[in-house]
């Protein structure tokens, strides 16, 4: 008997029936349905932006906040196809198109509000760094919880899980922090709101392992 | 890492083949990745029988590609283990109907790579400490120090002095060269007996020369 087959016994004794995962496409409209609750929750607390209905008819302001809730969704699909290990990684791409989308409606917004306020639409206003505390203390909770959903990814590709999740959580905390928060240029948005989108998934693309860890699920 | 976990051990168990175990088309040679994959179904449904032969089927496929990762040897059969692990506490992620062995592959391969990323910084570590080291033996004492170390070393050169030829050259093969016995008796034509007996003497007789010395610093 080689040293191996006494954890085999062991591990075999142990045998209980398990409750299998849901399918990625059941796991991502749940959390969209919590972070959906959330959300709406943070944003009846401070109430719709007055003039949302006539920014949103605006086609830059709508793609951009199409995409951004589409990078959300899609990041989140992602995230519970790469966690489970056998599926393809390339699945990590799938939020791509959306992102750049919103980065193609952002430059749009950019380049409308040059043609309407001239060289006051690059004015850099730090009192809008508010939207990108908010964005980041809405994607916390739920990135957490996207992340204790697919704790099993943390013996298998933490790093990448990791950075879609925030990616995820904060592109529709980015969503729905529009809905609430006004008065910004598109640059503005594009900085405070992408630029907190992508900081969080860049800090988590390089903490995955330990927050993994963290939760408990990764060994090192 | 003999023993994983500390378990009792179950009944004796379970010395089925796994073809045994599930039903396939006869005439045809089963699939390996089919056998495992209802296997595994049937261990995810609490089969303790079913996931013995899973497991037992899987150690030679884990073997194969632990070695091509950490080679032959310890931290090969380490990793197997490792994996088994793994594979056993996420086993609820292995969906019905898919391939077996890639879902067995991906955990197999990153367990691998973090082991030997794991072994990598064990390796730095030990690099450092031995810089670090001998950064200290390279440091020039101060004069007291470097009186202390000359009056020790005198020391020992001396208890060394009391003890038999026979005593010194067991030392010397034994603790000094880190020589096994049978080597040592071979290279100093002493049985090993002989050469067990003069080492205890020797170092008996150097623990109390020395012990004394220190008596007399004090």
């Amino acid at each position: 008997m080689t040293d191996t087959n006494l954890p085999i016994e062991q591990l075999a004794a142990r045998a209980q029936p398990v409750r299998r995962l849901a399918s990625p496409l059941h796991r991502t409209l749940l959390w969209v349905t919590l972070a959906t609750v959330m959300i709406a929750m943070i944003t009846s607390v401070y109430g719709l932006r007055s003039g949302l209905a006539s920014q949103l008819s605006a086609a830059p302001a709508l793609i951009e906040w199409i995409a951004s809730v589409l990078t959300g969704l899609l990041a989140a699909y992602a995230v519970f196809q790469i966690s489970v290990p056998g599926r393809s990684l390339a699945w990590m791409w799938l939020p791509l198109p959306a992102l750049l989308l919103w980065l193609s409606g952002l430059g749009w917004g950019c380049m409308q509000d040059y043609a309407r306020m001239g060289r006051e639409a690059f004015l850099v206003e730090l009192v809008s760094s508010e939207c990108a505390v908010a964005i980041t203390m809405t994607s916390i909770p739920l990135g957490l919880l996207m992340l204790v959903m697919v704790r099993h990814a943390g013996v298998v590709r933490p790093a990448p899980t990791a950075m879609l999740a925030a990616l995820s959580a904060a592109a529709l905390s980015a969503a729905g922090v529009s809905l609430y928060h006004s008065g910004e240029s598109a640059l503005m948005v594009l900085l405070w709101h992408l630029g907190a989108v992508v900081a969080l998934s860049l800090a988590c693309l390089a903490f995955g392992r330990p927050l993994f860890s963290w939760i408990g699920y990764a060994k090192r | 890492m003999a023993t994983i976990l500390s378990f009792p051990m179950p009944a004796p168990a379970m010395p089925q083949r796994s073809e045994q175990l599930v039903h396939n088309v006869p005439g045809r040679t089963p699939d390996p990745d089919d056998t495992w994959s209802a296997l595994m179904v049937r261990a995810q449904d609490g089969d303790k029988v079913a996931y013995h032969a899973l497991l037992n089927d899987i150690t030679p496929y884990l073997r194969a590609i632990a070695g091509r990762y950490l080679g032959r040897g310890e931290d090969a059969e380490d990793a197997v283990q490792e994996i088994l692990l793994v594979v056993h506490d996420i086993r609820h992620t292995y969906e019905p109907g898919r391939p077996f062995k890639p879902w067995l592959g991906t955990i197999a391969t990153r367990r691998c790579i973090d082991l030997l990323r794991r072994r990598s910084r064990r390796i730095e570590h030990e690099l450092l400490v031995d810089v670090e080291f001998d950064h200290m033996q390279d440091a020039s004492p101060g004069p007291e120090e470097a009186t202390t170390r000359l009056q020790e070393a005198q020391d020992v050169r001396d208890a060394v002095a009391e003890l038999s030829p026979r005593q010194q050259e067991a030392v010397r093969l034994v603790h000094l060269q880190d020589m096994s016995l049978n080597e040592a008796s071979v290279q100093s034509k002493q049985s090993v007996g002989s050469l067990k007996v003069a080492c205890h003497r020797a170092l008996k007789t150097l623990k109390h020369a020395l012990g004394k010395g220190d008596d007399r610093h004090d």
